[in-house]
């Protein structure tokens, strides 16, 4: 048995140092587990607790690792429309509501734990059957409907709470209270990143959402798996990630300061035994002088065709859209993109306001699914639509729609969903799930699962136990694989 | 010592301390106190670690829950909500990024820069400079590339403006890469 104890390294080891312990008929393949069980090495854990393939070089924690098998997917871009966009007015329409419109629900149905006992209020938004499936989907999106056939329309979610913050903390980290990591610092921590010169894991909206920066948080799982926040309401290529740019120095003065400081770095290194947290830091002072001009490359709309700007159409969400696509192309892990700040979907007054929210999203949506398409990275790019709840069929005033837990619709598209598919239904009110249920946890399994990952696998010891994105829960949705 | 490492180079046997980086608290007071910039006033209220007048040790830094300051997330300053039994050590693109570019760093070269402005001799000043943040005289090659560094002359990459368009003078870069150097950061 290996000695692999942490007080020989201080908890890192370098590639040399692996092959040399492993010799001969120990196989990596064992390596990551025991690495994994050395919860010693907690404080420098380089590689998912099980992760089979070749381990990463010491030091490089966002370097890409391989998922568990092989995956449909190796990226997403989460689309977050943040104050839940109501189900029977987009994506699950009700006849019954038009029948039963201005009664009281039937008692057993309505159970959504909030005040408001209104009447049963139709949709003022007509519904049509789309594309080759004939998937019905509202007047609100036309653009987006003509991808339905892309679409996967998950009819049956459902989430623990009616009240945003715990159901935005619930879809980002799977538990309603703040204190776990995202899913974001999950897929980078368990797959890293394909390009070590941008972030892998980027999350776009302009100002912030409710909740804020534990959406994104890395918890307890190393900070470098922390979502970055990008406010694009005010998207700068030079500034729009944290001392990316050099005020002072310019590159060829910062380049022979580089170069000393090489220099300095490997002599020090000479007069020491091997040390991979010093090779680790020589090569990222490397990485930090080309993410400067890489990472704003990556940002800069200005770059894209015309033709290009005209599909996605006008606006921040457009462009952030847009942004998505670029950073998707180069490698980034997970971006996630929310409509606007706080919670913008939440129609309580005037669900009309729906309208508006659908024309600044639903042209650009489509532009990025036919985008991401016709440069071939649909096949492989899981693309996640939906709030974090949905709205009750019950008006809230005269005219608005409240918060409900029970039942709302989410969309997939790409690497591995059954395209021109709806999984699942609500009640004929559309109140609560009722076939096919989907909890988030069991979204998450399932988003994992497209990238590879066995849910269950994908554990981080921390305070005692070995905690995953699911926790306890969670069931891989195999009807929606393609 | 060379005997012993050459017996045991991986300190199974611990002959010896390991490596390790300063944590951020450390690191950031070192900066300060280097550039003779560090403010030791104990006790009061905490301060603002993002303020560019706040010369406090980094203990006096307020830690936000809901928002933690991006000095101390980006070197791996635990979560505050939770516990945390073992900070983390990473080392990251990020982190060099702040190291190359930041006002905070710049800041310190500068002052350092001023405070070796004593000596007028390139060479002496290269060896105050060691002695202050490596705690030892610098070799003759050390002395060397510094020399080197200084008396480079300035050169245009194709493309650039005008020459020498940066507004720290040369010992500023210096005293910024010696600063910047994993000697200042790690402790053997």
């Amino acid at each position: 048995m290996m000695n692999l104890s942490p007080l020989t390294t201080g908890g890192l080891l370098t590639r040399r140092d692996m092959l040399s312990r492993l010799g001969n008929g120990v196989g990596l393949l064992g390596l990551a587990a025991v690495l994994g069980d050395e919860s010693r090495l907690g404080g420098a854990q380089l590689y998912a607790a099980e992760a089979p393939g070749v381990a990463s070089a010491a030091g490089t924690p966002l370097s890409p690792k391989s998922p568990h098998f092989p995956p449909r997917a190796t990226r997403v871009i989460h689309l977050f429309m943040n104050g839940g966009p109501s189900q029977v007015d987009t994506f699950d329409p009700k006849p019954a509501l038009e029948k039963y419109a201005g009664q009281a629900p039937p008692a057993e149905l309505v159970n959504t734990m909030r005040r408001t006992k209104g009447s049963l209020m139709p949709s003022p938004f007509k519904f049509e059957k789309r594309g080759q499936s004939g998937i019905e989907v509202s007047e609100l999106f036309p653009h987006i409907s003509r991808c339905i056939d892309d679409l996967c329309v998950i009819r049956s979610m459902h989430t623990n709470l009616p009240n945003h913050e715990p159901s935005f903390l619930m879809m980002n980290s799977g538990e309603t209270q703040p204190t776990r990591p995202s899913l974001g610092s999950w897929l980078t921590y368990g797959l890293g990143s394909e390009n070590q010169n941008l972030p892998g894991y980027v999350v776009l909206c302009p100002g912030q959402p409710t909740v804020g920066p534990q959406l994104w948080s890395n918890s307890f799982l190393p900070g470098i798996y922390q979502g970055v926040h990008i406010n694009n309401a005010e998207l700068d290529p030079k500034t729009v990630i944290k001392h990316l740019t050099n005020n002072h120095v310019s590159p060829t003065d910062q380049r022979r300061q580089l170069d000393l400081l090489r220099k300095l770095n490997e002599s020090h290194l000479a007069r020491r035994a091997r040390d991979a947290q010093l090779e680790a830091r020589i090569e990222a002072l490397e990485m930090a002088f080309r993410m400067q001009t890489q990472a704003q490359e990556a940002f800069d709309i200005g770059r894209e065709s015309a033709e290009t700007r005209k599909l996605y159409g006008d606006g921040e969400f457009a462009n952030a859209c847009l942004i998505a696509r670029r950073l998707a192309e180069r490698g980034v892990r997970i971006t996630q993109v929310y409509f606007g700040g706080g919670q913008p979907w939440d129609d309580h007054a005037d669900i009309a306001n729906h309208r508006q929210h659908a024309q600044k999203s639903d042209q650009a949506i489509a532009g990025l699914l036919t985008d991401l398409k016709s440069r071939g990275l649909l096949e492989d790019t899981l693309v996640v639509w939906g709030g974090e709840f949905g709205r009750t069929p019950t008006a809230e005033g005269s005219k608005g729609r409240d918060h409900n837990n029970l039942g709302f619709s989410m969309w997939l598209a790409g690497g591995g969903v059954k395209g021109g598919h709806v999984h699942g239904t609500t009640d004929e009110m559309g109140f609560s799930a009722v076939e096919g249920k989907v909890h988030v946890h069991d979204l998450h399994a399932t988003i994992l699962h497209l990238l590879g990952i066995d849910h269950t696998k994908l554990t981080y010891r921390y305070s005692g136990r070995d905690f995953r994105l699911t926790d306890v829960h969670g069931e891989v949705v195999r009807e929606i694989l393609a | 010592m060379p005997a012993n490492l050459e017996i045991d180079p991986e300190n199974r046997w611990l002959w010896r301390m390991n490596r390790r980086r300063l944590d951020v608290e450390a690191w950031r007071d070192a900066l300060l106190a280097a550039a003779g910039n560090l403010d030791r006033t104990a006790g009061g209220p905490s301060g603002n670690l993002a303020s560019a007048d706040f010369r406090r040790r980094t203990l006096y830094g307020t830690v936000s829950r809901h928002n933690l300051d991006g000095l101390l997330r980006l070197f791996d300053f635990p979560d505050p909500n939770i516990t945390s039994e073992r900070r983390n050590v990473t080392t990251v693109p990020l982190q060099q990024l702040f190291v190359l570019n930041s006002e905070f760093l710049i800041g310190q070269a500068r002052a350092l820069s001023i405070s070796l402005a004593g000596e007028i001799d390139d060479a002496l000043k290269i060896n105050r400079a060691y002695c202050r943040l490596y705690g030892r005289e610098p070799t003759a090659d050390e002395v060397a590339f510094g020399l080197e560094f200084l008396t480079a002359p300035e050169s245009t990459e194709a493309g650039e403006a005008s020459p020498a368009n940066s507004s720290l003078s040369r010992w500023e870069q210096y005293a910024q890469v010696l600063l910047s150097a994993n000697e200042f950061t790690f402790v053997d």
